[in-house]
């Protein structure tokens, strides 16, 4: 017996590398189909996360300007009228921005005349609505108000609805309207 | 002249060693190779399922369309909760329990069973819940939490005209019973 027709058998068939029935053409088919597939599908994996990531990443951003709003308005050292105006109107843009800068004297005034102390803050805030450019941010506030009329101090509640817009890369509030 | 005689010629010859021992190895490497392309098919596959697992839950699982949901139901639920009328008031805490659940259903039920009612019956009372605002403070694990703006407006003997309340709720929505229910509701 030779071994040559063994041989010649064996180069016909050598393509049979995996299951019965499949050639070595079909399985390198296969393994691309497959890795295509994985490709495209971690694409999409990633293109999904990225996008969901993006979108917490700016609720975040949003909700901490939104706060922020609140805080600086309800937060009011005695004789830190400026101040208190000063940090609200860093978080403006618009015509909020414009609205403040139209009432500053005013109420600087108003907080040093009467002796204002706030103290309070934003207890919770919730985004209403979001794009790219704007938002809508529901928020709750708490504080106590005491002036000359009210030395010991008055405790209010607070209902916002802060319009935010981006400037620049920053979140900035453009109406804030209180929720009667 | 004889024919001429054709010779045998022989193909070349492989040692008949050689061949078996060829043989022997593809015999054991051909089951290997083929668990191998077995194995990195398998893995693919798993790999792209896995991908496309995550891809699909973070679409479709995203939270903005669970909180959406969550938002839409509450309304009326806080609505049912903080609306009674003494003249249908058990029909009226009937519907509202129903979209109550777990701890805060049973305080609910406390409530009217130890005050509520009563007072309600008592002093005819009739309050009405108009919430004005309400959107998706965040998820957690179990469900929703929302932020609700409420007006409710109060009428009841001794008051000369409607009394008016404006508060901000929070609640936590889980879905159960194939519906969202209250699972509770605090003022902030």
């Amino acid at each position: 017996m030779t071994g040559s027709a063994v041989l010649d058998t064996e180069t016909q068939t050598a393509g049979e590398g995996g299951p019965r029935g499949l050639t070595e053409q079909t399985w390198r088919r296969g393994v691309l189909a497959l890795g295509a597939l994985l490709v495209a599908s971690a694409v999409l994996a990633g293109t999904a996360a990225v996008a969901a990531s993006r979108s917490d990443g700016r609720d975040v951003a949003v909700l901490a300007t939104a706060r922020g709003a609140l805080d600086a308005m309800l937060q009011i050292a005695p004789g830190d009228g400026q101040g208190a105006y000063d940090r609200m109107f860093a978080l403006s843009t618009g015509s909020w921005q414009q609205q403040l800068a139209g009432q500053r004297e005013q109420f600087v005034g108003a907080v040093s005349g009467a002796e204002v102390i706030s103290r309070g803050g934003a207890t919770t805030a919730a985004v209403a609505q979001i794009d790219d450019e704007r938002a809508r941010v529901l928020v709750a506030a708490r504080g106590t108000v005491a002036n000359t009329a009210v030395p010991a101090g008055e405790p209010r509640q607070y209902r916002a609805a802060v319009t935010l817009t981006r400037v620049d890369g920053r979140w900035l509030v453009s109406a804030l309207d209180f929720i009667p | 002249m004889s024919a001429p005689v054709e010779e045998d010629v022989d193909p070349p010859r492989v040692p008949l060693g050689l061949a078996l021992r060829v043989l022997a190895e593809r015999a054991v490497a051909r089951p290997r190779r083929r668990r191998t392309r077995i194995v990195v098919l398998a893995v693919l596959t798993a790999l792209a399922a896995a991908c496309l697992v995550a891809a699909a839950l973070t679409w479709f699982g995203d939270d903005r369309a669970r909180q959406d949901a969550a938002v839409a139901a509450a309304g009326p639920l806080i609505t049912d909760v903080l609306s009674y009328d003494q003249a249908r008031f058990d029909a009226d805490v009937a519907r509202a329990t129903e979209g109550t659940t777990g701890a805060f259903r049973e305080e609910f039920t406390a409530l009217v069973r130890d005050g509520l009612r009563e007072a309600a019956l008592r002093q005819h009372a009739v309050a009405r819940a108009d919430v004005r605002e309400v959107a998706a403070v965040g998820s957690r694990d179990d469900g929703v939490d929302v932020l609700a703006f409420v007006n409710q407006t109060i009428q009841r003997d001794g008051l000369a005209s409607p009394r008016i309340d404006t508060v901000a709720v929070e609640a936590h929505l889980v879905e159960d019973r194939g519906a969202w229910r209250l699972s509770s509701l605090r003022q902030r």
